[in-house]
């Protein structure tokens, strides 16, 4: 690692190495502007390896599209069609181009946004996706939230009762929690507390009443019905997201519990708990000013991290709940091989997949200068 | 008995195999000390044992069907029921325990080796370092489930293909792990010493530097049994994995999802055995990892 360094902190130090040469008013001047210019070649630099993560996923959802033994072609027009227009359908996917140029024009397409249009649905995939995703990014984003606000409290309760029941008790709930078929759960807890008890609404994001009465404004049924102002509207679809939100925070609550078990473990063995406590520092103090903000780099790399596995989990917990996000929408088209909607879908959520461990990796370098490259 | 456990235990060893032996000797009891471990190591081996003498148990045909019985509830006669056409749901989940497993020895004994090379050389050779890490970076970007059915759907449904689905994205947290291991072994003195008895690079990496490697490699490779059988049930519930009538336990569960409000065995006694096998690698994979690495 240690000859990484340079390449990184170099700009910076250019930006600030000057300042004690120059006149303060030329500083004041230029200091914002080459402060931006070093800031774009750290971002510039910052950029390749995404870029590059990009390339590679690219290609390998382009070769998954060209492996795949249904012919193209005849997914798009039918089995029927006359010669001319499978001809002319084949010119037009640049199927009867040489293989490189094909992931050349396909690259450009997917930079274009242009994913072509599915034939599942018959809309362009763009706006499928449109359509589709921001059901995804609330259950996760709901999930997340369970996840977190039970998921470090019940962490440092376990440290707070390191080695006795309570943390024993703690770690065998988090095992199981990963231990749990999530398909299956779903199942379970809809025979439970749908069927049976009645505390939740059933699967979809709202019951079939209230279906077409919300109009659509940010493609979150939560906030659509809030703004609304029908609470009706809002309860039905609190208690409808409720078990898919709370099954997929519960994956995310053993991940979060755990690591802010392990960090925080890790941080009251270090010698400089000990000194905060000979000092004379309430516990409370030495957990919030010292423990807790040196574990607060990791912690957040992996609730950024919970995140986007909750997109992933969210695959299999949108199948059960027919919960119309990304997730249904891929497994949809799979299986009536519309390759075109899988591929667009799966880069957009390989891509916020990478976002995602970006901001945790800068989150990480943020709160705890250590880890900066 | 007695005798070899004090040649085991032997805290002045003659022989090089001696002390190599009586260092796992010591790990195994280590090990067997936690009820944790000893718990979940019941569970993987009761599992295992059912997967491997399923054929010979004295069961009823897992593929026979009585279409009078249909929706049996849970009795004497079918301890877990039966499914929409007849089946025994118990001879069904037993003969499961199968096909899961090869998907989960098979992928572990493709995934294990090959990570823990790769992220071995991209610890040592600094060249191999940044495009190992960056290819690690593409699959790893990749939705684990979402390529693995792409996989499936492309190779078609069998276990060969969603064998080698799991396989594709599950190497790289063992290269990782492996690397970060290696990185820091890489300027120490016995691997300095190493080279300048002159060992080739393969020795160093073989017999050197694998196996202070290998310790966290089980451990992840014990906690990844588990992501295996939930992605490989997974895989099944989505109709990506064993074709039926082959019975597995995640199409299992999609098959009594549409009778769940009336028959809640249907569904429910495959999902059962997922969890207790996932949670038996699980809580051996939460036990060994305490004693690897006690900061997690």
């Amino acid at each position: 690692m240690a000859e990484e360094i340079p390449a990184v902190s170099a700009p910076r130090r250019a930006v600030f190495r000057d300042y004690g040469s120059s006149p303060f008013a030329l500083r004041a001047l230029t200091g914002p502007l080459r402060y931006c210019a070093a800031f774009a070649g750290r971002l510039a630099s910052a950029a390749v390896v995404p870029g590059v993560v990009l390339l590679g996923l690219l290609f390998v959802v382009f070769a998954i599209g060209r492996l795949l033994p249904t012919d193209p072609v005849l997914t798009v027009i039918g089995d029927h069609a006359p010669q001319e227009l499978y001809e002319k359908v084949r010119r037009e996917m640049h199927l009867d181009k040489p293989i490189a140029e094909q992931f050349v024009l396909f690259g450009l397409d997917m930079a274009r946004g242009d994913f072509g249009v599915a034939t599942t649905t018959g809309n362009p995939v763009v706006e499928d996706i449109g359509r589709f995703l921001p059901a995804t990014i609330e259950l996760a984003s709901v999930a997340i939230t369970l996840g977190v606000g039970l998921g470090v409290p019940i962490g440092l309760l376990a440290v707070r009762f390191s080695g006795r029941w309570p943390d024993n008790l703690v770690r065998l709930v988090m095992i199981l929690g990963n231990s749990l078929p999530i398909f299956w759960m779903g199942l379970v807890g809809l025979l439970l507390f749908y069927a049976h008890l009645g505390w939740v609404g059933g699967p979809g994001r709202l019951d079939i009443v209230y279906q077409y009465t919300v109009p659509r404004v940010t493609g979150l049924v939560l906030v659509d019905t809030a703004i609304s102002g029908n609470p009706a509207a809002f309860g039905n679809a609190v208690s409808h997201i409720a078990l898919p939100a709370s099954l997929l925070g519960l994956v995310a609550l053993s991940d979060i519990a755990r690591t802010t078990r392990g960090f925080l473990l890790w941080q009251y063995r270090q010698d400089y708990i000990n000194v905060a406590r000979l000092k004379g520092l309430s516990e409370t103090k030495v957990l919030w000013r010292h423990a807790l903000p040196n574990a607060a780099g990791p912690l957040f790399a992996v609730i950024a991290w919970s995140y986007a596995y909750l997109l992933e989990g969210a695959v299999l917990t949108e199948t059960v709940f027919a919960w119309p996000g990304l997730g249904l929408y891929i497994t949809q088209s799979l299986m009536a091989s519309d390759m075109r909607a899988v591929l667009a879908a799966t880069l957009i959520i390989g891509t916020m997949f990478m976002v995602l461990n970006m901001v945790a990796e800068i989150a990480q370098t943020r709160v705890d200068p250590r880890t900066r490259a | 008995m007695g005798a070899v456990k004090e040649w085991l235990f032997d805290n002045s060893p003659n022989t090089p195999l001696q002390a190599q032996l009586g260092r796992i000797a010591r790990d195994i009891r280590a090990v067997l000390r936690d009820p944790i471990a000893v718990i979940g190591l019941l569970v993987v081996l009761l599992m295992v044992g059912v997967a491997v003498l399923a054929p010979v148990l004295p069961l009823q045909d897992p593929g026979f069907q009585i279409l009078n019985d249909r929706l049996q509830p849970p009795s004497a006669v079918h301890w877990f029921g039966t499914d929409t056409l007849g089946r025994d749901i118990f001879s069904r989940v037993v003969s499961g325990a199968g096909p899961t497993l090869a998907i989960v020895a098979s992928v572990l004994a493709i995934v294990t080796p090959v990570g823990v090379l790769i992220g071995i050389a991209s610890g040592l050779f600094a060249r191999l370092d940044t495009p190992i890490m960056r290819l690690c970076d593409v699959f790893m970007a990749f939705p684990r489930l979402i390529l693995a059915i792409a996989v499936a759907v492309t190779l078609g449904p069998g276990i060969g293909a969603a064998i080698v689905a799991i396989a594709v994205t599950g190497w790289p947290s063992y290269a990782r792990i492996a690397r970060a291991e290696s990185v820091a072994m890489r300027r120490s003195e016995f691997v300095q010493a190493a080279q300048v008895l002159g060992a080739s690079r393969i020795r160093i990496m073989l017999t050197h530097v694998l196996p202070l490697c290998l310790p966290s490699a089980i451990v992840r490779a014990t906690l990844d049994a588990s992501s295996i059988i939930l992605i490989t049930s997974g895989l099944g519930f989505l109709g990506a994995s064993v074709p039926p009538p082959q019975p597995e336990w995640g199409a299992m569960v999609a098959e009594g999802r549409d009778v769940v409000f009336e028959a809640w065995w249907v569904s429910t006694m495959p999902g059962i055995a997922i969890l207790v096998f996932a949670l038996g690698f699980n809580l051996l994979g939460d036990a060994l990892r305490n004693l690897v690495d006690p900061r997690s």
